[in-house]
């Protein structure tokens, strides 16, 4: 009878998932705790690096079968969250309900600044393609320097979806280290004497001028790019609900519940996308640092740009609100502020900075739709 | 190759045209508010 026990318990550990777990495993169990301990001990971006690293733990069980197509739970919020373009679209209907266009149609020059920033995308693009990567896929890597998630996200699902777990990882984890990455960046490419320019004062925004946009920019930006209209529609739309006043439950649903609840089953899912066999590759460490590049070559460009507006037009700009460019909304804006307080503690840039930080946001969407309408 | 450059640049193209178009609008938006407004003092 013992021994009938000690084999039947025997039997139940050679189908456990002890006996089948690879060095491939363990080596994910790693990455995902090193997750946790960026976002629960270094603070960064927690609320999408806590659920994307519990993913990849759980995805990462033998035979627990959570990925398994057709039948695993973590696979079913995968499938009809990300592959069927669901969560991305919500959740900018959330960061659409959270934005205030004010700074940007205050000063709307400074939307150039978003553009600017977005040539980054095309160069590390470029970069990326000679590195051997083919063009859906080095689209999905350049569009990180957008540093924009729910966007990088999106345009991975389409394009390049076996790199969709190693990109946000890449994007949310540089959006994270954004203070790190940009203020060497911004002190290379200006002079001290251009970090002390004082920006002329935002013009006082109509109400009914915030009410107008998001139909009016909605409808000029899909006309263009049709491809950015998923994206686009519901951020406009989150932003209509905020600036219209008249659907205050709808607006705080956007910002609080609905955003929590997705970006719950946008982590899990993105996380469970991370297996052995997909990020444990050369390829992944190259998309890190190509993304590291893009970051970097976005903020430069945004600079840049600012710098050649300056050389156009009388009303000087503070070239470090380009770096603002790059979305990263809003940690790039704060990261300009608090460079350009370095030069002149009373030169406050931070409501000037999130103008070209919103428009990171469109400039990131429209250099999506363009990567999908040409290489989708 | 050419076809890496022609997205480059076909991209950058459009990121620059979006983005002038939304900048016209808001002009657009921002010119007609005012009148609408003075007129309303008026």
């Amino acid at each position: 009878m013992t021994r009938e026990v000690l084999e039947s318990v025997g039997g139940l550990l050679a189908r456990s998932g002890f006996a089948h777990v690879t060095w491939g495993h363990g080596v994910m169990w790693l990455v995902a705790a090193g997750l946790l301990y960026l976002a629960i001990v270094r603070k960064f971006e927690p609320l999408l690096l806590v659920p994307i690293a519990f993913g990849v733990v759980v995805a990462n069980l033998p035979l627990a079968g959570l990925m398994e197509p057709g039948a695993g739970l973590l696979w079913r919020f995968y499938h009809y969250g990300i592959q069927w373009e669901v969560i991305p679209p919500l959740i900018f209907l959330g960061l659409g309900a959270l934005t205030d266009f004010g700074p940007l149609l205050g000063q709307p020059r400074l939307i150039f600044l978003g553009a600017g920033a977005q040539v980054g995308v095309y160069i590390t693009f470029f970069g990326a393609y000679l590195m051997g990567f083919d063009l859906p896929e080095a689209g999905t890597i350049g569009i990180i320097g957008g540093a924009d998630g729910p966007t990088t996200i999106y345009l991975a699902s389409r394009m390049a979806p076996h790199m969709l777990g190693t990109v946000a990882v890449a994007a949310y984890s540089y959006m994270a280290m954004v203070p790190l990455i940009q203020p060497p960046v911004m002190r290379l490419l200006t002079t001290d004497a251009e970090r002390r320019i004082r920006m002329k004062r935002t013009r006082k925004v109509h109400p009914a001028e915030k009410v107008v946009f998001p139909v009016l920019g909605c409808l000029v930006v899909i006309l263009l790019i049709p491809a950015s209209a998923p994206l686009m529609a519901m951020f406009m739309l989150g932003n209509l609900f905020r600036e219209s006043r008249v659907v205050e439950r709808l607006t705080n649903t956007c910002q609080n519940e609905l955003l929590n609840v997705v970006t719950i089953f946008l982590g899990i899912s993105v996380g469970a996308t991370m297996n052995a066999e997909t990020f444990l590759q050369p390829r992944a460490i190259f998309v890190f640092l190509l993304g590291l590049a893009a970051f970097v070559v976005s903020t430069a460009s945004g600079i840049c740009i600012a710098k050649l507006m300056n050389l156009l037009t009388r009303d000087k700009i503070n070239p470090l609100l380009g770096a603002a460019g790059v979305s990263a909304v809003p940690m790039a804006a704060r990261v300009v502020h608090k460079v350009g307080a370095e030069a002149d503690r009373q030169n406050y840039l931070l409501m000037y900075a999130m103008g070209p930080n919103i428009a990171g946001v469109l400039g990131t969407l429209i250099a999506a739709g363009v990567f999908l309408t040409l290489l989708g | 190759m050419a076809e890496a450059i022609r997205v480059c640049a076909t991209g950058t193209v459009a990121v620059f045209l979006g983005m002038g178009l939304v900048y016209l609008s808001i002009r657009v938006v921002a010119v007609t508010v005012g009148l609408l407004a003075r007129g309303d003092k008026s």
